[in-house]
């Protein structure tokens, strides 16, 4: 019998501050993190939006090669440990599995070795710095730091990776491979993902309204967000604090083309309809769904037509709305990040407004939240993340009752 | 109950030539055919569908093609339902090349007239999405960044086929070596001359359930008995008497294939290892002369390796993998029995 699988810690490190009532004020109220990017110049760009983290939210023990990225994830990783009243020291190891998704690992320290050997600086200044750059070397930074004795493994799943980490840890705890795992997402703003995401066309040079008939892009952020996922009983019996139950996932690939997603939605889809399967569900039980919605055309088309393909009538009924507009796109950290903010808005029984929507779109015929955020219980919430490559994660999530079957 | 797994195809592309027949040739110190770098790549792969992909695509799109062909898994060969069917690899580097050249072209152009092609085909998992695409795979999909990210791969294959959320899985690892890594290293690596010796290149598996393959009539080289990981260093290990594979006793393993960085620390905890080792009765294969350091690709080699001496030649083989950020990996491969 598969076992079930609680959330016990949540770490939040995004550009609506650092802990849970923060992100819990920001929900409720539409306040946004987006505003005119400090980290770098802009003048070579057309957009100069972008969702950073206050530096004085970062945890400083490091030296000073380490990447922002490593700093953001093991930020929110001491927080989820905190909140989860779990407790490592130099001296005794935690045995706990060490779970990230990136999209983009230790991209600043790329950038910084590249421009540096470019301009003729002797590249053997900073030999560390490319190691740095890595998706790999992130996590395992994070696992000295905090002593953990454990497997440590890295997934990239595009801007999917985040919640694909959630969904690896999920089912690792579910079959009883380990007891206990913390799991999430992260990546820092760069001009690299900046440059590349304006390339394709993809950001957006006003406000981000997914969903929107007028939508036109995204806004990046950076962020972590990390979870501790436990097997229940072990939960119960050290008596944690739960904060919810996650019942479910889906995960599938479009195999339709590098970056756009596929306009039948098929992938995306089937992912939903795996998570409800998995979770023993019906459609009619979500109360709310926390979209992807980047807030491109393509995607949030595609994402409103996997709903209705997944949920049946029911897909123009359910209250849906996207996050982004308040913390930008956070790639690798987005699918985590936006898991936690649907469990806390279980816990407060809000509904996030989906921000800066304006004008129905036909193709997106979905009952968006908007005036405001809405009071509502909600015992069971679907959360979307997608990527590039056709990289398409699902995860059903429900209000903690241990007399649940 | 969870389902068994089975390696029903391998393939291979890297410094040796491309295939099974020069990967044997290679190990077996026979003078080769023609180097890799000597291959007209085009001619392997539907070039349209990797269009301005990174190197890495090309090789582990090629070396995707040959593990579903060994495994009579392409010319129409159907799986059951396309949704269980995933591919899921390791790499350090990723695609390194076209990362590079984004960074100069950043510096040195305008923004907005940078190709929004390189930066696509930059991202960490380009080479997953390229054989997902075409390949027509819908299932999993994952790029696990790693320096034992092909046993990983394999780990997290097994796990969704023993659950039955998948039914079948390319695994596999890709990374290719060019100058900037050699002086990455130095400081960290006793010896980093290898790294400038070789190319690298890409090697992939076929994982399934043993119903499907049974089903299928597949060819089974070898079955996956158990996969161990820890992330930890030498001391650690000592202190907390950790060693990554616990199902088996080492003492039953006929052959183990090693793979050690030539950092001090993983060569210590490939010592230890091994000291866990009957070594009057057990063949020992050091991977790590034999491939060079190509990262994900020597480690694939190495898998792909064990499995092909197993069928021939062994019971119990063992992959030992020990290496940078204190990653200890072990994959404990049996002759198929029904």
């Amino acid at each position: 019998m598969k076992r079930r699988v609680v959330i016990s810690g949540i770490g939040l490190l995004t550009p609506l501050g650092r802990t849970i009532l923060s992100h819990e004020d920001a929900l409720k109220n539409g306040r946004t993190g987006i505003g005119l990017i400090k980290s770098f110049d802009t003048t070579r760009y057309k957009s100069c939006l972008g969702a950073e983290v206050d530096n004085s939210l970062i945890d400083k023990d490091h030296p000073i090669y380490v990447d922002r990225a490593s700093k953001l994830a093991l930020t929110a990783c001491r927080d989820a440990l905190k909140s989860a009243m779990l407790e490592t020291s130099e001296k005794n190891g935690l045995e706990v599995q060490l779970i990230l998704g990136t999209t983009l690992g230790g991209m600043l320290s790329g950038q910084a070795y590249h421009r540096d050997l470019l301009f003729g600086v002797d590249k053997n200044k900073h030999l560390g710095i490319l190691r740095d750059s890595l998706a790999c070397h992130q996590a395992p930074y994070i696992s000295k730091k905090l002593n953990l004795i454990g497997e440590v493994l890295v997934v990239n799943n595009a801007c999917a990776s985040g919640l694909s980490a959630i969904g690896c840890a999920f089912n690792r705890i579910r079959t009883g491979e380990v007891n206990i795992a913390i799991a999430g997402g992260y990546d820092a703003f760069s001009d690299f993902t900046h440059a590349g995401f304006t390339s394709l066309g993809l950001v957006t040079l006003e406000k981000c309204r997914p969903f929107d008939k007028n939508r036109s892009g995204l806004v990046l952020g950076e962020g972590a967000g990390i979870l501790i996922l436990e097997d229940m009983t072990q939960a119960l019996e050290r008596g944690a604090n739960i904060f919810a139950e996650i019942i479910g996932y889906g995960q599938t690939s479009d195999a339709y083309h590098i970056t756009k997603p596929d306009p039948e939605a098929r992938g995306a889809s089937q992912a939903i309809t795996m998570a409800i399967d998995d979770a023993g569900i019906s459609s009619e039980e979500i109360d709310y769904v926390n979209a992807h919605g980047t807030g491109t055309i393509a995607n949030d088309s595609m994402e409103a037509k996997a709903l209705y393909l997944a949920l049946g009538s029911y897909g123009a009924k359910v209250p849906v709305s996207s996050t982004k507009p308040l913390i930008g796109h956070l790639l690798g950290g987005a699918g985590a990040v936006e898991a936690a903010f649907s469990v806390i808005a279980i816990n407060s029984s809000i509904i996030p407004e989906n921000l800066n929507y304006q004008t129905a779109d036909q193709e997106c015929e979905l009952n968006i939240v908007t005036g405001g955020s809405k009071n509502k219980e909600l015992n069971i919430v679907l959360s979307n993340s997608f990527g590039f490559g056709g990289s398409n994660s699902t995860m059903l999530i429900r209000r903690f009752n241990k007399d649940y079957d | 109950m969870k389902k068994r797994v089975v390696i029903t195809g391998v393939g291979m592309i890297g410094d040796f030539g491309l295939g099974k027949e020069d990967f044997l040739n290679f190990i077996e110190g026979r003078k080769l055919k023609q180097k890799i770098t000597e291959f007209n790549l085009d001619s392997y792969i539907d070039t349209g569908l990797l269009r301005r992909a990174d190197q890495v695509s090309y090789f582990a799109s090629i070396a995707a093609k040959f593990a579903l062909e060994d495994a009579n898994l392409l010319n129409g060969a159907e799986v059951e339902s396309k949704h269980k069917f995933g591919v899921i690899m390791g790499t350090v580097h990723g695609a390194l090349e076209h990362t590079i050249d984004y960074h100069k072209a950043l510096v040195l152009d305008d923004p907005a007239t940078v190709s929004p092609s390189l930066f696509s085909n930059s991202v960490i998992n380009a080479a997953v999405s390229c054989i997902s695409n075409i390949f027509k795979i819908n299932g999993y999909t994952l790029t696990v960044p790693g320096y034992a990210g092909v046993h990983q791969a394999v780990k997290l294959a097994t796990e969704f086929i023993n659950n039955g959320n998948l039914d079948m899985c390319l695994v596999g690892g890709v990374d290719i070596n060019n100058g900037f890594l050699a002086g990455a290293y130095s400081s960290c690596m006793e010896d980093n001359k290898s790294i400038l010796n070789s190319f690298g290149g890409s090697g992939f598996l076929v994982l399934e359930s043993l119903d499907v393959a049974l089903r299928r009539g597949s060819r089974i080289y070898a079955e996956i008995i158990d996969i161990g990981i820890t992330s930890v260093d030498y001391n650690k290990m000592l202190k907390h008497k950790i060693i990554p594979i616990k199902s088996v006793s080492l003492q039953n393993v006929d052959c183990v294939f090693t793979y050690a960085f030539s950092d001090k620390d993983s060569k210590m905890r490939e010592d230890l290892l091994l000291s866990k080792i009957n070594q009057d009765k057990t063949s020992i294969f050091n991977c790590s002369d034999l491939f060079g350091c190509t990262f994900a690709a020597a480690e694939s080699f190495q898998v792909i390796l064990g499995v092909i001496k197993l069928s021939g030649l062994y019971n119990r083989v063992l992959t030992s993998y020990l290496s940078l950020t204190d990653v200890n990996a072990s994959l404990l491969l049996g002759r198929f029995s029904n």
